[in-house]
C-alpha cells in the first residue's frame, strides 16, 4: 500500500501536476502582491496626473477661481430664542485651539449671521455665550447654532 | 466727597435684568424646547393642540396620572420673585376615569449648597385641589394664593405645579398658568438665578467679560488672524512683469485687532505689522484699502511711517487723500525702517549676510474717540470682517505700482495703464486682477504665518508641496506651509 501511494507522489504526471499547481499559486500571488503595491501608492498621485504637475512654479497653471491665500470664509449663523425678558451677554467666536476670533454683546431673542475668515481646514468653531459652550462644525462655509435645544438647559 | 461716591457708585454700579411683574404659561409657542430654553422645566408633561387642548390652539397634557408624587408629573417655573397675589390656572381631565386626580402647588426654595440638583431645596407643598367627583372632562379654574412667606423675598423661587392622582388612565390638561412676580432666571447661565452683575464702567458687559472693565468707550479685542498668531503677507514685486517667484521682495507679519465697544461699533483698530525681509532693489512701501468703507469713517491714524519728502498726500484724518475707500499707508519705503546690512541682496534673503532685526510698526486707525463717532458715522464690527483689508505693496516709490493680492481689486491711485502689459493678464470686467494668464499672483496671503525663501529660490524649492497646492486649487497639501517631514527643503528656507 506505501509503496503504491510512493509510486503515485512520485510519478511524472503527479510532479507536473503539482507544478502547475504552484504555479498558478506563485500567479496569484504576485498578482495580489502588484494589486497590494498599487492599492498603496499615495493618494495625491492619484489626484493630480503626473503630466499634470510642474516642475517649475512658472509653468504651472492655476484654476480661474483660486484665491492663493490659506483661509476660508464661514458664515456663523446664530438663531435666537424668544426670551420672557431681554437677555444679553457676550457672545464669543474662536478657534479649537483656543483662540478667541470674535466677541459681541448679543441678545438672546436676535438672529444673526458672523462672517469669519478662519484658516483653511479648521473643522469646527468654539461657541461660548454664557454657560452655554459648545463646539459647532463647519459644513459648507456654514457654522450654525440654535440657542433652542432639546435639553440644553436641565437644572 | 462727592467725587469719592460717584467713584465709588461707579465701581459698584449692577446691571439688572429687565423685570416682568409676573410669569405667564399659554402654552401657544407650541414648542417646549423654548419655554425649556427660558428655564420652565417639564417632567412627563407635553405641549398638545389636540381636541382637549383648553384654550387657543395648544395646551399642556400630562402623561397617564398614577401617582402621587409631586414631581413625577409636573411644570416647574424659572426662578422668580413671587409677589402678593393668586396663582391661577386651567385645567382638565381626558376622562372620567381614575379613582382620584389633583393638582397641587409647592414653592421650592433656592439652595446654593445644593448643586447637584440645580441648588434646588426641597418642594414645600402649599396647596391641594382635587377635581370634583364624578371626574368629568370640564374645564376647572384654579386659584391659591402665593404664601405670605415667600412674597416679597430677596431670595429666588421656583413654583412647582403637580398633576397627581391614582387609578385609571385620564391624563391631566393644563393652560393660562399665571403666577404672580418677577422673572429671576439668566437662561444665557444654565437658568441659574439671574445674579447681579458687577460693570465698573456701566457699558453693560459685565466685568468678567469686559475686556476693557473701566473703559465705558472699549469693551471687547477682536483678533484676526487670532489672538495666537500673526499672518504673513508675502510679496513678488516686478509687477507687471514676472517674477523669480521667491515672494520675498517684501514678507510683512501682521496681526489686528479690532476694538469694539458694547454696541459692538467699532472703536478702533490696531494693527502690528512686522516687517522680516526685503530680497528687493526697489524701495517699496506697503498698505491697505479697507474696501467698501468710506475715509470719513475715520477720526485718524497714527504709528506709520513717511519719506520726509513723501509720494503720499494724505488728509487731514492721516488717510491717503483722494481714495473713495479708506487706504492707510503702512509705511512708505521698508529701507528707511530696516537698514541694509551692506552686503547681498536686501534684507534678510541671503544667509551669507548679517540679519538685521526684524522692526514692528504698530498703526492704529481711530473710529470712535472718547465716545464720538467720525463724521461718516459708526461701523459696526460685522461690517468691517477681515477680507475687507486688502493689502497691497507699492513698488518703486511710484504711487501707481501697486500690487494687490490676486483678485483684490485696486485702489483709484492704482495705474490701471498697466493692466493687461508684460505677464499682467488683469481683466476688470471679469474681476480677475494682478494675475498671469496662468492666474499666477505676486502676492500670496498665509493665514497661519510663513518663512520665506532665500534669494532666487523660488517659493516652491523651499516647500515641496506648494505647487501641487497651487495647481488642485488648494484642496491637496492644503498645510503646504507647515515644518512637516517632507514638506520643506529647510536649505532654501530662510
Amino acid at each position: 500500500m506505501f509503496f503504491d501511494l510512493a509510486q503515485v507522489l512520485f510519478s511524472p504526471v503527479f510532479l507536473i501536476l503539482n507544478i502547475i499547481l504552484n504555479m498558478r499559486n506563485l500567479i496569484i500571488l504576485l498578482f495580489t502582491s502588484v494589486l497590494l503595491f498599487t492599492a498603496c501608492k499615495k493618494e495625491t498621485d492619484d489626484v493630480l496626473p503626473p503630466s499634470l504637475k510642474s516642475e517649475n512654479l512658472g509653468d504651472l497653471k492655476a484654476s480661474d477661481s483660486f484665491t492663493w491665500s490659506t483661509d476660508t470664509k464661514v458664515n456663523v449663523k446664530i438663531t435666537g430664542v424668544q426670551t420672557i425678558v431681554p437677555v444679553k451677554s457676550t457672545l464669543k467666536l474662536g478657534l479649537p485651539d483656543g483662540s478667541i476670533l470674535f466677541n459681541s454683546l448679543h441678545l438672546m431673542n436676535e438672529n444673526e449671521t458672523i462672517q469669519l475668515v478662519v484658516p483653511k481646514g479648521v473643522e469646527y468653531l468654539t461657541l461660548t455665550y454664557g454657560s452655554f459652550n459648545q463646539q459647532i462644525l463647519i459644513e459648507n462655509g456654514q457654522a450654525v447654532f440654535s440657542f433652542v435645544k432639546d435639553n440644553s438647559l436641565n437644572n | 466727597m462727592n467725587k469719592i461716591l460717584i467713584t465709588l457708585l461707579v465701581l459698584f454700579s449692577f446691571v439688572y435684568f429687565e423685570s416682568k411683574a409676573q410669569l405667564t404659561l399659554d402654552f401657544e409657542s407650541g414648542n417646549r424646547n423654548i419655554e425649556e430654553t427660558n428655564c420652565w422645566k417639564f417632567a412627563r408633561v407635553e405641549y398638545s393642540n389636540i381636541e382637549f387642548r383648553i384654550s387657543g390652539f395648544w395646551s399642556g397634557r400630562s402623561e397617564k396620572i398614577n401617582s402621587t408624587v409631586t414631581l413625577e408629573n409636573s411644570i416647574k417655573t424659572p426662578w422668580i420673585l413671587p409677589a402678593s397675589g393668586n396663582i391661577t390656572m386651567k385645567a382638565r381631565l381626558e376622562n372620567d376615569g381614575g379613582t382620584s386626580r389633583g393638582v397641587v402647588f409647592s414653592y421650592i426654595a433656592y439652595n446654593p449648597g445644593n448643586a447637584s440638583s440645580g441648588m434646588e431645596g426641597d418642594p414645600v407643598k402649599f396647596f391641594s385641589y382635587s377635581f370634583p367627583k364624578p371626574h368629568s372632562i370640564d374645564i376647572r379654574n384654579i386659584s391659591a394664593q402665593i404664601p405670605a412667606e415667600i412674597i416679597n423675598s430677596q431670595s429666588p423661587y421656583k413654583i412647582l405645579i403637580s398633576f397627581v392622582g391614582q387609578g385609571g388612565s385620564s391624563r391631566t390638561f393644563s393652560d393660562d398658568i399665571v403666577i404672580p412676580g418677577t422673572y429671576a432666571s439668566d437662561p444665557s447661565n444654565g437658568c441659574l438665578p439671574a445674579t447681579l452683575i458687577e460693570d465698573a464702567d456701566n457699558d453693560g458687559v459685565a466685568d468678567s467679560e469686559d475686556e476693557y472693565p473701566n473703559d465705558v468707550y472699549r469693551a471687547y479685542n477682536n483678533f484676526f488672524p487670532s489672538s495666537r498668531a500673526s499672518g504673513t503677507l508675502a510679496f513678488e514685486d516686478s509687477w507687471p512683469s514676472t517674477g523669480d517667484y521667491d515672494f520675498n521682495d517684501l514678507v510683512v507679519d501682521y496681526r489686528l485687532n479690532t476694538v469694539t465697544n458694547s454696541d459692538n461699533n467699532v472703536v478702533e483698530v490696531i494693527g502690528e505689522y512686522t516687517l522680516k525681509a526685503s530680497g528687493a532693489n526697489f524701495k517699496n512701501g506697503f498698505g491697505f484699502q479697507l474696501d467698501g468703507i468710506s475715509p470719513d469713517k475715520i477720526i485718524s491714524v497714527a504709528g506709520n511711517s513717511f519719506e520726509s519728502s513723501s509720494i503720499y498726500t494724505l488728509s487731514a484724518n492721516g488717510l491717503e487723500s483722494g481714495q473713495t475707500y479708506a487706504n492707510c499707508i503702512i509705511f512708505e519705503n521698508f529701507y528707511k525702517l530696516m537698514q541694509w546690512p551692506g552686503k547681498g541682496i536686501g534684507i534678510n534673503t541671503e544667509r551669507s549676510s548679517p540679519t538685521v532685526a526684524s522692526k514692528t510698526l504698530t498703526v492704529k486707525l481711530v473710529f470712535i474717540e472718547n465716545g464720538t463717532p467720525a463724521s461718516g458715522g459708526t461701523v459696526a464690527l460685522g461690517d468691517l470682517s477681515p477680507d475687507k483689508f486688502n493689502f497691497y505693496l507699492v513698488a518703486r516709490l511710484q504711487r501707481g505700482n501697486e500690487i494687490h493680492m490676486a483678485d483684490r481689486v485696486p485702489t483709484d491711485m492704482a495705474n490701471t495703464s498697466l493692466f493687461g502689459t508684460l505677464a499682467d493678464d488683469t481683466s476688470p470686467s471679469t474681476g480677475k486682477y494682478y494675475k498671469t494668464e496662468n492666474n499666477l499672483p505676486w502676492g500670496i496671503n498665509i493665514l497661519q504665518g510663513f518663512e520665506h525663501t532665500i534669494e532666487k529660490k523660488p517659493i516652491n524649492e523651499g516647500y515641496l508641496h506648494f505647487i501641487e497646492w497651487a495647481e488642485s486649487a488648494g484642496t491637496i497639501y492644503s498645510d503646504w506651509y507647515l515644518n512637516l517631514s517632507g514638506y520643506r527643503d529647510n536649505a532654501k528656507i530662510y
